[in-house]
């Protein structure tokens, strides 16, 4: 019951505070329709020069399909040799194509011409999925072109992309901003809560109540984990209704999956609050401490990218395993067959944070 | 009813509380006073276990609480020295909760809301949040707090530090009240004219115990005379031909139109300063302090 009254206690407080409530409530939904639209790997619009030496029709024909893609912007045309580095030098645009004439051992024209690509790689993300596309197009083009006179490949592949069939980033990013947003959440509110109740001098008023350490602990770390789970729900109404996101996986493994997920999460933000003097310190722990699992999470580049001695702290980072489950659910619709080992790692976390944060926070106490 | 025995703390290098022993009595006011960082908060602290004894030992009616603080906590109601209630909520809400998490029987909750709303004179601000109370109000609603759970000892570390005259005369006669209920009542003051109100009052600095007595007890063992000496002319010129005597073993010092002179020797000061106009006054708690401050 005591706990109930503390637990009641915590929620009066953040609901008295009106902007707090609105960062709490609205600011996932603002945050997620947001960064749904600008964390896109998904290139478009591409400002392209192309320079078309060519005589032959197939450059033309070839030019045209670049035009009519969404993909590329052709910002710049010319038929004569231009000052190609000078072009991307001003940024004025991040490929130049060239077309020249293909020639023969007898100097005759061929059929296709000679293309070459350059790229800014500057950002090289970019550069590679846009030469990619190029490439793409050029090949198809000769490709349709070889079909209709009956001289196709003796081979084919085709890739068939199951699980996100139209490739579209917001459905892996979406799931994985969802989980983020509860990692913000819950951490800035728990972070915060025991290192106020410090400031104002309120927790030495807890310590000589019948309230025990458990009580506090739990009392601290259960309002935000509601919150949490609250804003996940809108983060997930968001991605699901706004986005267009398919959710094809259990609703159940999800809440499971967040609740260990969760108890990971409070406990590192309520060990940060017992080391933290004051608020600021504990803002910015909380602050650097996200940057680290954000990064270390898969979230933008895949963990395999990370080298492998700072890999260890990927290993540890308990978003990573919720945000590969979060997108499992999500877009494969696994099960828990699928996917326990990871929530058994992050199980292993949670119970190790839980543990230090625990073992700390008497520690604190009984100074 | 609570007895401190040879007890110490230090932080890092600094001592706070130095071989303190001190004795609270049952249904009385116990009143420690001295300059900040004496060390009072610290001994409070120690006494209800927020902060840890470095030696000593603690006695609860006679019985060594060897460590376990529950049974003091139990008995009494701390009441820290900066406003520690929630400003978000209200007088009410403080109340409720702090009702709850003392395990008040709920039945019982509602009539001792309402008897120390009454008490304290702040039913009409029950609904008005504790941050934007008044400081007299904020040290009214955090004792009421601690009354929540009737605790025999109260213990008050300078409740009533940045409050209006009138609020704490308003303080003073609720802790009036309780002692006459029977409560024991412990608090520290930097006001020396508030310490006169205490049964006994513990004059401390750096840590140590400088004197601790009843008012009567203080002023009866005061091992000087005091006199208030009139200057026929010049304050300044009398203050420089007392400080020229050679010998003078006590201390003069100025005090409005008046020099004040401690005596604290045997010497025949009418003799030795006879064109000044002298008269014995009664040591106040004030100059007491003073006296021991100095002398240590």
């Amino acid at each position: 019951m005591k706990l109930f009254y503390l637990v009641k206690k915590e929620f009066i407080e953040i609901t008295r505070q009106k902007e707090l409530l609105f960062l709490m409530f609205v600011g996932p939904v603002i945050q997620i329709i947001i960064l749904g639209y600008v964390i896109s790997t998904d290139i478009r619009h591409v400002p392209v020069g192309i320079v078309n030496m060519a005589q032959g029709q197939a450059a033309g024909q070839m030019i045209q399909r670049i035009r009519q893609t969404p993909l590329f912007n052709v910002r710049y045309e010319s038929e004569q040799s231009v000052d190609n580095l000078d072009l991307l030098k001003k940024g004025e645009v991040k490929a130049m194509l060239i077309f020249r004439d293909a020639l023969d051992q007898k100097r005759h024209i061929l059929k296709y011409p000679e293309v070459q690509i350059l790229m800014d790689g500057m950002d090289s993300n970019t550069s590679m999925i846009a030469a990619g596309y190029f490439n793409g197009v050029i090949k198809n083009y000769i490709l349709h072109d070889m079909e209709k006179l009956g001289q196709g490949l003796p081979f084919s592949s085709r890739a068939v992309f199951r699980f996100n069939p139209q490739l579209r980033s917001i459905n892996y990013m979406g799931p994985g901003i969802v989980g983020f947003l509860l990692t913000i959440i819950t951490m800035f509110l728990t972070s915060a809560s025991l290192v106020r109740e410090k400031e104002q001098q309120t927790l030495d008023t807890l310590l000589i109540s019948p309230l025990n350490t458990l009580e506090i602990y739990i009392g601290k770390a259960l309002p935000a984990a509601l919150i949490g789970l609250l804003d996940m729900v809108i983060g997930l109404l968001v991605v699901v209704l706004w986005f267009g996101i398919p959710f094809r996986g259990s609703m159940f493994y999800l809440f499971l999956a967040s609740l260990v997920y969760l108890a990971a999460i409070l406990s590192y933000a309520l060990l940060i609050s017992v080391l933290s003097a004051t608020t600021q310190q504990a803002m910015f722990f909380s602050w650097f401490s996200l940057m680290i699992f954000l990064l270390m999470s898969g979230f933008f580049t895949p963990v395999d990218n990370i080298p492998p001695l700072l890999r260890i702290l990927a290993d540890i980072n308990p978003l990573r395993y919720l945000l590969k489950i979060i997108r499992e659910i999500f877009l494969k619709g696994n099960g828990i067959a699928y996917f326990w080992k990871d929530l058994l790692a992050l199980g292993g976390i949670a119970l190790t944070l839980m543990a230090v944060s625990l073992l700390n926070f008497k520690r604190f106490l009984s100074k | 009813m609570v007895r401190l025995e040879h007890v110490s703390k230090s932080f890092a290098a600094i001592k706070a509380v130095d071989d303190v022993t001190l004795d609270i009595q049952r249904a009385a006011i116990t009143i420690l006073t001295g300059a900040d960082g004496a060390g009072k908060s610290t001994i409070f602290k120690m006494l209800v276990g927020l902060v840890k004894m470095d030696s000593g030992t603690i006695f609860l009616n006679g019985q060594d609480i060897g460590g376990n603080y529950s049974c003091l906590t139990s008995v009494c109601g701390y009441m820290p020295e900066k406003f520690s209630l929630y400003t978000d909520l209200s007088v009410e809400e403080n109340l409720n909760f702090f009702a709850a998490i003392q395990q008040v029987p709920l039945r019982r909750r509602e009539e001792l809301k309402q008897r120390l709303l009454e008490r304290t004179g702040m039913g009409p601000f029950r609904h008005r949040r504790a941050g934007a109370l008044s400081g007299g109000m904020k040290q009214k609603l955090a004792l009421s707090t601690i009354l929540l759970s009737s605790p025999e000892l109260i213990i008050l570390d300078e409740p009533t530090t940045g409050v209006d005259p009138l609020s704490r005369i308003e303080f003073f006669t609720i802790i009036e009240t309780l002692k006459n209920e029977g409560k024991t009542i412990v608090m520290s003051t930097p006001y020396l004219d508030e310490a006169e109100k205490g049964d006994q009052i513990v004059f401390i600095k750096n840590g140590c115990i400088m004197r601790q007595d009843s008012i009567a007890g203080l002023r009866n063992s005061f091992p000087a005379r005091l006199f208030r000496i009139l200057p026929r002319d010049n304050i300044f010129e009398a203050m420089a031909g007392i400080e020229a005597i050679p010998g003078l073993a006590g201390q003069a010092h100025m005090r409005g139109k008046f020099i004040r002179y401690m005596q604290t020797g045997t010497e025949n000061l009418g003799r030795q300063i006879p064109h000044l106009e002298m008269v014995e006054e009664k040591p106040t708690l004030e100059d007491m302090y003073i006296y021991y401050e100095r002398r240590q």
